[in-house]
């Protein structure tokens, strides 16, 4: 028998969900990306389909990394990798704060219980050239979600405009199962006994915080870094935006982990950011160049079904 | 349609920035009061409402209709607009042409300096249904929105998206496209208490349809609720202002709720607990009569939920998690000294251009080191204080919660490095004042601290011309300039500005590119001096007449403007005034060809004379003494007794007397005269 309805109260049931929910609301249910990145925003799927004219929806689990958030696994609340839940929906629909609720109810939270609320948070990220405006959502005071309407992507203006919705999932499941630690959170219920996130990841976390914090090899991540940044600009040159974001994503990750390794002094830290900055901005106009050259295909799918093709 | 209406204008939006929502609402209803003025459409009176979803104006008794007008339009005269045969020459043909009409049309100006052809026509006042929508668009245009924002496919822009406007005029409605709306007598009240749309019969309905549907729409009767709520469910409660505006912003129908936390947070400096409920949380702290923290909380919720347990245990739980990551900072922090972060300073930037933190401590220490011992400070402690005064930005707590920045400095300082907790203060107060009519600091070594990283700041952001320009200030050096000013006025201490800054520019290792950086920002702090003053109610000619001194000592300064306008008030004043007026004029004009060396008594003609150069001479030695210490109130007072000798010199002496030496002579005595005065400002420079 397959299950219809998902355990709420599991870190797996909950991500199941939200699957199932946004698939109804026909978004392209795509796979994490299998890169070390950031948040979610990095995931092509949302950050290259942000530009240019074509209509895009697409859903996905993302793990992400912020090496400087490691805490050993002592601290019930921070974590160097956890999981985001991101949803864009390009353009943005005109009642996609209700679409949004209506993914909370099927969370089995009641808006007539609990207190939510859409509180001022715009977004900026200097090295991706984007921003947007929107909120944080809260729950009873917890922030559950970042809610975004992008304004600019790559240097691009956004038009239209994409909305993007991400989960902190375990945020959001600390505050389902009423929980105070992290670890605790139940992941899913097996035949075999309840399985904890503890259980999966903090051995993860005590590992990899000795790794980002001070093992991780600065000289190789130097040297690293110079690669992806020269990989990038060839393939830029080449009209191969796909990959030369790929090593965009790459020199990020590893501008992280000489971050939290507090290897760059700050003028370097600044330089570092520029130069992603830079070939941010060449891959989103690279991408729209390829997009064009295509003609755009998912906006003729639009004008011939009336509507997005989310097949 | 009636004469006059109520006017009601709603722009129902998504959830609006929370911190400008009150600046949004009286902007709106600014520019639309504003408007209605310009079209000359009367009204009583109107108000605004502002909740997170909803801009509104009501206008109570606006007139329909703009009232017809008439309007004249002058031609060519008379005699060039017809020829001999009384025909309409060229002009004028051309002139009806221009209006529209023909020459039989027009009619004949006259006025007493001649007559011209005329054209008058008749404008008929617009009405209401016309003007509105553009008043209403040009007012939501003008609004102070930093950042205006797109959505979905459209192109218009504004705060937040827009879902639907209504526009009502009595019982109808103004048609018109705003924000992308047709505007209609719909609107949404709250998003989950509220169901469906409300309909707005008539704008005098508004507020209370909005109450039945759970929103109290008036921004100001709303936050006076909260405020006698949050009193309500624990008096203890602790609130401010600006809180209060931004919870107002954050709710449509506020409901107070009380929570707890545990007593062993309490450990954790107050400061940290407090910045992580107000500007973390929006949660007000609960105190008790000594201002210690209390281990609870209330928060506004913007719910009558039907199960309020559940809402403040989520609190509980977010504010347990934000407190746990306080006191966990707290407690690793505590494992290294202050002193043992100067080197971490180089981590962090103070400029790009001016270097990092690491550099600025040395500076300060040396500065602060050198203000100390100039205004009385323990100048050994002010020199260490300066090396610890940033090294709490390399703490986790600071970088948690920025806003601690110094008062973590305070507890680490006497927690860990084991400073005395009076000394440690002046980490403290080293930030003060932080705005205007703030504390300021109130330790020795806090001033010092205090004078030193603003100086720092002014010298290195001027050397590198970033200098502030309109109402672009982003390193808040004028409140760093009226900071300055503020402690050594008002604690009394007789710094030299200039012998500061000269001193800070030579710590500065790197070269700055400004030549003229100590003129500069001399300038621009004793430039703060007109505001604090103006403030104040003394007139700038005050200020102008010890200016004239070019002092740079911003207390001798201050002392001397007390005396000025003490001295302004006297019946004497005005003459005395004029006369150094004269004399200095005169001086001007003659100073550089006498060749007297000095006042020769046989050389008086007149009694007048004699008489005044023995006043001066009575006068001198005191002016001296008075002026070293200070008192120049009390100098002022007694040269005004100089008023009769010198009105009785001006009256009966002339001084441009052709009898070269006697001229020369009497114009040395003049220069004693407004030497005197010299000694506390210039009063010729009085109005």
């Amino acid at each position: 028998m397959i299950k219809t309805s998902y355990d709420v109260k599991t870190l797996q049931g909950m991500i199941a969900t939200l699957q199932a929910f946004w698939a109804n609301q026909g978004c392209v249910i795509v796979q994490p990306l299998d890169m070390e990145i950031g948040a979610g925003t990095f995931h092509p799927a949302t950050f290259l389909r942000a530009i240019g004219p074509e209509p895009w929806r697409a859903a996905y689990v993302q793990p992400c990394r912020r090496p400087a958030d490691g805490r050993y696994g002592d601290n019930p609340n921070r974590v160097q990798h956890y999981y985001q839940f991101q949803v864009t929906l390009k353009p943005s629909p005109e009642n996609i704060q209700d679409i949004y609720l209506e993914s909370l109810r099927s969370l089995g939270i009641d808006p007539l219980i609990d207190d939510i609320r859409f509180v001022e948070d715009n977004w900026e990220h200097p090295a991706l050239g984007a921003w947007g405006l929107g909120w944080e959502v809260w729950q009873n005071g917890l922030e559950i979600t970042q809610f975004t309407y992008f304004q600019q992507v790559g240097g691009l203006e956004c038009k239209p405009v994409s909305g993007e919705i991400t989960y902190g999932l375990e945020r959001l499941a600390m505050s389902l199962q009423g929980i105070d630690n992290i670890y605790d959170l139940v992941w899913s219920k097996t035949p075999f006994g309840i399985v904890k996130y503890g259980d999966v990841f903090h051995q993860n976390e005590v590992e990899m915080s000795k790794y980002n914090f001070e093992l991780a090899n600065v000289d190789v991540l130097f040297k690293h870094f110079v690669t992806y940044e020269q990989e990038s600009l060839r393939l830029i040159e080449a009209g191969l935006p796909l990959p030369a974001f790929e090593m965009v994503m790459k020199a990020s990750h590893t501008f992280n982990l000489l971050d939290a390794r507090r290897a760059l002094s700050v003028t370097e830290r600044q330089q570092h950011i520029l130069k992603i900055r830079r070939l941010s901005k060449a891959v989103a106009e690279s991408y729209y160049q390829a997009r064009e050259n295509l003609g755009f295909p998912l906006l003729a799918q639009e004008n011939k079904s009336g509507k997005i093709n989310n097949e | 349609m009636s004469d006059q209406s109520d006017f009601l204008v709603e722009i129902q939006t998504e959830e609006l920035p929370p911190k400008a929502l009150l600046r949004l609402g009286k902007a709106f209803h600014a520019e639309i009061e504003e408007r209605l003025r310009k079209a000359e459409l009367k009204f009583t009176d109107s108000t605004f409402f502002a909740t997170p979803r909803r801009l509104a104006v009501l206008v109570n008794n606006l007139t329909a209709k703009q009232n017809d007008a008439i309007v004249e339009r002058k031609g060519p005269a008379i005699e060039s607009a017809f020829d001999k045969e009384g025909k309409p020459t060229q002009a004028c043909v051309g002139f009806a042409r221009s209006c529209g009409t023909t020459p039989e049309q027009l009619i004949t100006i006259k006025n007493p300096s001649g007559s011209w052809v005329g054209f008058q026509q008749k404008v008929t006042g617009k009405h209401v249904q016309e003007l509105l929508p553009v008043i209403v668009q040009q007012a939501l245009m003008a609004l102070p929105i930093p950042k205006r924002m797109r959505w979905g496919n459209f192109s218009t822009e504004f705060v937040r998206p827009v879902h639907s406007v209504i526009m009502l005029f009595g019982d109808d409605i103004i048609h018109a496209e705003i924000l992308g709306c047709q505007s209609g007598r719909k609107t949404r009240g709250h998003r989950f208490l509220s169901k469906g749309w409300i309909e707005i019969k008539n704008p005098k309905d508004y507020a209370a349809k909005l109450k039945k549907g759970f929103v109290l729409a008036d921004f100001m009767q709303r936050k006076e609720k909260i405020r006698k709520a949050a009193y309500a469910i624990n008096p203890q409660v602790n609130i401010q202002e600006d809180l209060l505006d931004e919870v107002t912003g954050l709710v449509e129908w506020p409901v107070a709720i009380c929570g707890h936390f545990d007593e062993k947070f309490l450990e954790v400096p107050q400061e940290a607990l407090i910045s992580a409920m107000q500007d973390h949380q929006r949660y007000f702290p609960v105190m008790d009569k000594n201002d210690r923290l209390l281990p609870q909380f209330v928060t506004i919720s913007n719910i009558e939920s039907t199960d309020e347990k559940q809402v403040i245990a989520g609190n509980e739980r977010v504010l347990r998690a934000r407190l746990a990551d306080a006191a966990f900072f707290f407690e690793k922090d505590k494992k290294q000294t202050l002193e043992s972060r100067i080197p971490v300073l180089k981590n962090i930037v103070f400029q790009a251009k001016l270097g990092t933190m690491y550099e600025k401590a040395q500076r300060l220490s040396h500065l602060a080191e050198y203000i100390a011992k100039k205004i009385g400070a323990n100048s050994d402690e002010a020199k260490q204080l300066g090396l610890l005064a940033k090294t709490d930005l390399t703490t986790e707590l600071v970088g948690e919660f920025p806003e601690l920045q110094g008062i973590a400095g305070y507890y680490y300082a006497h927690l860990v490095d084991g400073i005395s907790k009076e000394i440690a203060k002046a980490l403290l107060e080293q930030y003060r004042p932080r705005f205007a009519n703030d504390n300021l600091p109130q330790t020795s070594l806090g001033k010092a601290l205090a004078i030193a990283d603003r100086i720092d700041t002014l010298i290195g952001v001027f050397g590198i011309n970033q200098q502030p320009t309109g109402d672009k200030d982003p390193f808040g050096l004028r409140r760093a300039a009226i900071g300055v000013l503020r402690i050594l006025i008002e604690g009394k201490h007789n710094l030299d500005l200039r012998d500061v800054l000269q001193f800070a520019l030579t710590h500065y290792s790197i070269q700055l590119e400004n030549h003229n950086v100590i003129e500069d920002v001399l300038n621009f702090i004793l430039e703060r001096l007109k505001p604090i003053y103006q403030e104040q109610g003394i007139a700038s000619d005050v200020l102008a007449a010890v200016a004239a001194l070019n002092i740079t000592i911003p207390y001798d300064i201050h002392c001397r403007i007390q005396a000025v306008q003490s001295f302004k008030s006297l019946s004497e004043a005005e003459s005395l005034s004029i006369a150094n007026k004269r004399v200095s004029n005169i001086i001007a004009k003659y100073e550089n060809e006498i060749a007297l060396q000095d006042i020769d008594e046989k050389l008086f003609e007149l009694d007048a004379e004699r008489i005044l150069a023995a006043k001066l001479k009575e006068q001198q030695s005191a002016a001296m003494t008075l002026s070293k210490a200070a008192k120049y109130q009390e100098l002022l007072s007694q040269l005004a007794h100089l008023r009769e000798p010198v009105d009785n010199f001006f009256d009966q002496v002339l001084v441009m007397t052709e009898d070269k030496s006697r001229r020369e002579n009497r114009i040395l005595l003049l220069k004693k005269l407004r030497e005197l005065f010299l000694h506390v400002a210039d009063i010729a420079l009085l109005q």
